[in-house]
């Protein structure tokens, strides 16, 4: 009863403050109230989280929505990011309707659209129905459109064009292999519950394995379009560089996870009706190298700032995806890295927004010096990037490592050296990038920035503690708890 | 059941045929006619379907898709052209007469498809799935081969029909809800869209891409 309660608590705080903002008169506190909503949100899926733990079940609301460890796990995600990046969005506009770059009128639209978006992402995590979870991923992007869009980029206009064309052509796909994970679960009886991924997971000895195998193609394609897997990842970049810089915190710390957790819940199905023959984990596999190899190919030649970090999010989804692909560790490793990589990626673009205010520019061959110039975010931005590079001892290269390992305990050492190949190339040149905003000569501030407010510091500190401290230990509780949510993937967790 | 079973094929051919059409076509408005009449005949699958369990939700669905696919969404479309004064496509990547050479061999590589990867076993008829089939590679070759966003739009809408029409012969009947989010995703996939249009055309005085390329890499 109490998780049902919380559930509903969610969507009712959220659809209360899309309706608050509507009404709201000032425009110029309007972004309180996301920041208010979120901070509800997340005290609530604690809450969740310990009602869950108290229950064994995990199916609610007569089976409509599933409720796991790895739900959890996503639900908690996104919850957090969207805290953290609400109360950095209060600073971030303020500075930004100081210097009259923003219309007042935007932030009503902006908070509105933030709210249903956040909605929307619970919905597909929640969804126990696979038809449910297709139309709320389709209308994340929707949603999500506008939130590009903003008069202070010229260019968002047609980053929102090839996002909103780009991911409606994966969505459709991924309707496809909705319908045909339904054609090939025929024999399973009831017309409803073939819809319902705890029915897939029960009956999957029935389920035709070769149309399975099609659609999981299907699945991992389209929805691999929204995760930013390569090669349909060419909207990212676009999208994240043109965007407010909380809308690119979400977008890649949150977004991209939340439609990668819809071909996680897909993979348990198909490998169970195949037999566990492994044939859906070597097309994640191929996928996850193809987006290592791109991310290494194009990282190097990167000049502006947020569509390097766009690229970082292509090369960190290729490392979840082929952590799946491995399947034991690597799953464990996989989800490992969605935790850092979501935390670790929103602290690279909350410092990215400030540095490109600070020095008016996003070109990073006009960046230098930013550790010493750019009080609090310079140097966040040097740490949060050591991280997402991958360098010991932080969780990025524990989460990698166990990645390797993975591969290196079932024998592929052809996949262990392509790996470290790629990791390599994409761990110098990022590194020379960050070297060169981070230190040399000062040079080129346009604009002095505000002070930081405590909150902001508040928010990287924590954020980095939690990086650095996953890096070297992982804490028993949290550690099982990803153990089960792995097992959800691994063996379908027994629903 | 001989003579829906002959309907069937006339309407399927004809879907087929719309494709044609929107690949020979440069005008925008004749495209949007054909996009039209795409949705409007296939609209009229379920109606066709080999004993339909459930008559008022197919009713219901065969009135909104018609109303949605036939009416709304092409009678927005034909006022956003108007709005933007362009009404054909210009300069193409690939010419009319090669597009549909292109067309109606992918059309004749989906009905061979069709009998080697034996998805008829599982549809409702073997039409249906070739027919959807032939109309996504339609549909993904109007978005990548075509300049201008209302033609990407026009080839979204086509791509999603060809969904529409595997929905139809795999899951026959989906619960209710799901087919309304489905039309509605659509529905409002198609404003935004057409929003976004305007916006471009205000800022760069067309609706081609060509001159909107400043984001690469």
């Amino acid at each position: 009863m109490l998780i049902e309660i919380t559930i509903i608590g969610f969507f009712l705080a959220l659809a209360l403050g899309v309706a608050f903002c509507f009404w709201f008169p000032d425009p110029r506190s309007i972004l309180r109230i996301p920041a208010a909503v979120s901070l509800v949100v997340f005290l609530l899926s604690l809450v969740t989280a310990l009602g869950l733990l108290a229950t064994g079940s995990r199916l609610f609301f007569a089976r409509n929505v599933l409720l796991d460890q790895l739900a959890l796990l996503h639900v908690i995600l996104v919850n957090l990011v969207f805290l953290f990046t609400s109360v950095y969005a209060t600073g971030y506009f303020k500075d930004k309707i100081r210097a009259g770059i923003l219309d007042l009128s935007y932030l009503k639209r902006f908070c509105m659209l933030w709210l249903t978006f956040q909605g929307l992402l619970l919905l597909v995590i929640l969804s126990n129905n696979i038809g449910v979870m297709w139309v709320a991923l389709e209308a994340t992007t929707l949603v999500s459109s506008f939130l590009i869009i903003s008069d202070a980029e010229p260019l968002s206009i047609e980053a929102m064009w090839k996002y909103l064309m780009i991911c409606s052509v994966g969505i459709v796909f991924a309707f496809m292999g909705t319908i045909l994970t339904v054609a090939a679960a025929k024999n399973i009886q009831g017309q409803d519950s073939l819809f319902l991924f705890s029915q897939l997971l029960a009956h999957a000895d029935l389920i035709n394995p070769r149309l399975m195998l099609l659609a999981f193609i299907f699945i991992a394609v389209g929805f691999g379009t929204k995760a930013g897997l390569a090669p349909m990842h060419t909207w990212l970049p676009d999208a994240h560089s043109q965007a407010p810089t909380p809308v690119s915190a979400v977008f890649s710390g949150v977004m991209l996870n939340v439609a990668f957790y819809c071909i996680m819940r897909y993979l348990p199905v198909t490998e169970a009706a195949l037999g566990g023959s492994g044939q859906a984990r070597s097309i994640l596999l191929l996928l996850g190298f193809l987006s290592l190899i791109f991310a290494a190919v194009f990282i190097p030649i990167q000049t502006d700032l947020k569509r390097f970090l766009a690229y970082c999010s292509v090369e960190h989804m290729g490392i979840i995806a082929v952590g799946l692909g491995l399947g034991g560790l690597g799953t464990f490793a996989a989800l490992l890295h969605t935790v850092n990589h979501s935390f670790s990626k929103v602290l690279a673009f909350f410092s990215a927004g400030h540095i490109g205010d600070h020095y008016r520019t996003r070109d990073m061959r006009h960046i230098s010096g930013a550790v010493s110039s750019l009080p609090l975010w310079g140097p966040v931005f040097f740490l949060s990037l050591l991280v997402l590079i991958g360098v010991a001892p932080f969780s990025v290269f524990m989460s990698e490592f166990l990645t390797v390992k993975a591969a290196f305990s079932q024998g592929r050492y052809l996949v262990v050296g392509l790996f470290l190949f790629c990791a390599l190339a994409i761990f110098i040149s990022s590194l020379k990038h960050v070297m060169g905003i981070s230190f040399g000569g000062v040079k080129n501030i346009q604009a002095s920035m505000g002070k930081a407010r405590t909150i902001d510091w508040a928010i990287a500190l924590v954020l980095l503690a939690g990086l650095l401290l996953l890096g070297v230990w992982i804490p028993a509780v949290f550690g099982a708890f990803l153990q089960n949510a792995a097992a959800a993937i691994e063996g379908g967790g027994g629903l | 059941m001989a003579m829906k079973f002959n309907i069937l094929a006339w309407v399927s051919l004809s879907i087929v045929v719309c494709n044609l059409y929107l690949l020979a076509t440069s005008r925008l408005s004749g495209m949007i006619r054909g996009v039209a009449a795409q949705g409007f005949l296939m609209s009229l699958l379920p109606l066709l379907l080999p004993n339909p369990a459930e008559k008022a939700h197919m009713f219901l669905l065969v009135f909104l898709s018609v109303a949605i696919k036939g009416v709304i969404i092409p009678r927005y479309l034909y006022q956003a052209i108007r709005e933007v004064r362009e009404l054909r496509e210009v300069n193409p990547a690939v010419g009319y007469s090669l597009s549909v050479i292109y067309g109606i061999l992918v059309s004749a590589f989906a009905f061979y498809l069709l009998g080697k990867i034996g998805l008829s076993s599982v549809t409702v008829s073997p039409f249906h799935a070739a027919t959807a089939i032939a109309t996504a590679f339609i549909g993904i070759f109007l978005i990548v081969a075509r300049q201008n966003v209302v033609s990407q739009i026009i080839g979204y809408l086509v791509l999603e029909n060809s969904g529409f029409i595997l929905g139809i012969s795999i899951a026959a009947f989906q619960p209710l809800f799901i087919e309304m989010g489905v039309l509605l995703d659509m529905l409002v996939g198609v404003f935004i869209m057409v929003m976004a249009v305007n916006h471009i055309y205000t800022e760069h005085d067309t609706i081609s891409l060509r001159k909107l390329e400043r984001l690469t890499r």
